[in-house]
């Protein structure tokens, strides 16, 4: 399973590719901004990708709308932000997110949707 | 020409001395430059170093099904002291990198985070800082240990609340605010200067991560008599969708000060509150003169009218001179439905069209 994930937060992207990989979940592949999110987008077929709102260039809202709308694929999306206002989760849900997590979050938690959301 | 050498002799002087002086910057501005670059290497070397035992450290301690045993724990804690020693720029990496995934964490995780953190003996090293002469290094004291949750410094912290620097005083204000586990946001009763903006932002910003069940009942500050704090607890009521706050809101509507009334209103509105309703609508010919209010007014009834009734209720603002007030009015109206609509554009012209424009306004996606 390739896992993408998208966080300015470099902190964070080393925690949760620790967690995914310790769990076997699968390969977790990182991009630091959003332009270098869809250049991976673009370059490869990932099956999950766990995305950050707010990000330099590129926002998360952006990269759902690349893959439903230019890419039209159905790839598993989290959002794994810190703006958990009720606007942005349903704008988030709205444009095809499958699953919003608000930090600060629970590793355990993450790996277990990400799990359910692969199995589907 | 007999006085050449005497002329001479300064300007040579002064070429050697603004040479030495040009040398003595760009080599100072050289060896900072090294130094600064030598310290961002050490630093990424630690941040690089440190990264991975701390993860290892979490998510053993709290994920494992075996879990680690506790001697493998102590070595790792121990080996880390080491390689900390008495470094105080690695202590500063592991404490900056510890606080980042404290704020990334929660549950079990973020206790583990907190716990490897005093079991480093980090919280002495925030601690110290606590002492220091440099206002930001106690600043950043104060602000390291909240982070990192030590409620067993809340005595030192509160010493620092009365400290004459404001900057800090705000800091260790804030700090106990995030430490205080009732979450009764007790130092409000007596708070005594103006709760600036950001104060009430930082206070907000720590309410949002409590469930709302733990909250304080913000309508006990509303007629405090600190206007700041009253204000700042209107305000979160209406954040925090107190409903039970609705008839203390409804209340301070008749209250003589503007500030208070206006911020009640935007409550009410947040609140959606339609018992309000008439209240807010007898508030009309009061406030008919301030446009600012008036636009909230509007704004807020359009929230919480009936669609029914909508048109009753709003179509009085229709005729206020101030635009602002009146193309409140049309949105709220056409945002009551596709009857209210009709209805709006029915009454544009039977006025000559002179809310064609509004309407227009209100329509266009890129301008609402």
């Amino acid at each position: 399973m390739r896992i993408l994930i998208c966080d300015d937060d470099e902190m964070l992207i080393s925690m949760v590719r620790f967690k995914l990989t310790r769990d076997n979940i699968g390969e977790v592949i990182s991009a630091v901004d959003g332009r270098q999110a869809l250049s991976l987008l673009q370059a490869g077929n990932f099956d999950l990708v766990i995305s950050d709102i707010h990000m330099p260039f590129n926002s998360g809202l952006e990269i759902i709308s690349f893959i439903r709308t230019e890419q039209r694929k159905a790839t598993p999306i989290i959002i794994l932000s810190s703006e958990g206002l009720e606007d942005t989760v349903l704008r988030a849900f709205e444009i095809g997110a499958n699953d919003f997590i608000t930090k600060p979050f629970s590793p355990a938690e993450l790996a277990i949707r990400v799990k359910r959301l692969l199995s589907k | 020409m007999t006085g050449h050498p005497i002329y001479e002799l300064p300007v040579w002087i002064a070429g050697i001395f603004f040479l030495a002086c040009t040398a003595a910057i760009v080599s100072f501005i050289l060896a900072s430059r090294i130094v600064k670059s030598l310290k961002k290497k050490r630093m990424d070397y630690f941040r690089n170093a440190y990264s991975k035992s701390i993860n290892n450290l979490i998510m053993h301690e709290v994920y494992s099904s075996s879990g680690n045993p506790p001697s493998a724990q102590s070595f790792q804690i121990a080996e880390l002291k080491k390689s900390m020693n008495s470094s105080s720029l690695a202590k500063q990496v592991m404490v900056d990198q510890m606080i980042t995934q404290r704020e990334n964490l929660s549950g079990a995780s973020a206790k583990v985070v907190e716990q490897v953190y005093e079991l480093l003996g980090l919280h002495h090293f925030s601690l110290k800082k606590l002492s220091s002469l440099n206002s930001i290094s106690r600043a950043q004291g104060v602000s390291e240990l909240t982070k990192m949750h030590c409620h067993a410094v809340i005595d030192e912290i509160k010493a620092l609340g009365e400290v004459g620097n404001r900057i800090i005083s705000d800091k260790a204000l804030i700090a106990l605010v995030r430490l205080d586990e009732k979450k009764d946001l007790f130092f409000l009763d007596n708070y005594k200067g103006e709760l600036s903006k950001w104060m009430q932002l930082n206070i907000y910003h720590h309410l949002r991560d409590v469930h709302p069940r733990a909250l304080p009942e913000f309508s006990r500050w509303f007629n405090n008599s600190n206007m700041s704090v009253g204000l700042f607890a209107i305000s979160m009521s209406g954040e925090f969708k107190q409903s039970s706050a609705i008839p203390a809101l409804a209340i301070l509507l008749r209250h003589t000060d503007p500030q208070i009334v206006e911020s009640a209103i935007d409550a009410l509105e947040q609140l959606e509150a339609h018992s309000a309703c008439e209240e807010l609508l007898a508030l009309s010919d009061r406030l008919w003169s301030s446009e600012r209010a008036m636009a909230k007014l509007v704004k807020c009834l359009g929230r919480i009218v009936l669609p029914s009734d909508g048109f009753r209720v709003l179509h009085l603002f229709l005729n206020h001179p101030s635009y602002e007030v009146r193309f409140e009015a049309v949105k709220a109206i056409c945002s009551l439905g596709p009857e209210a609509r009709e209805t709006i554009e029915s009454f544009d012209e039977a006025n000559g069209f002179q809310y064609s424009k509004i309407l227009l306004h209100v329509k266009d996606s890129l301008l609402n």
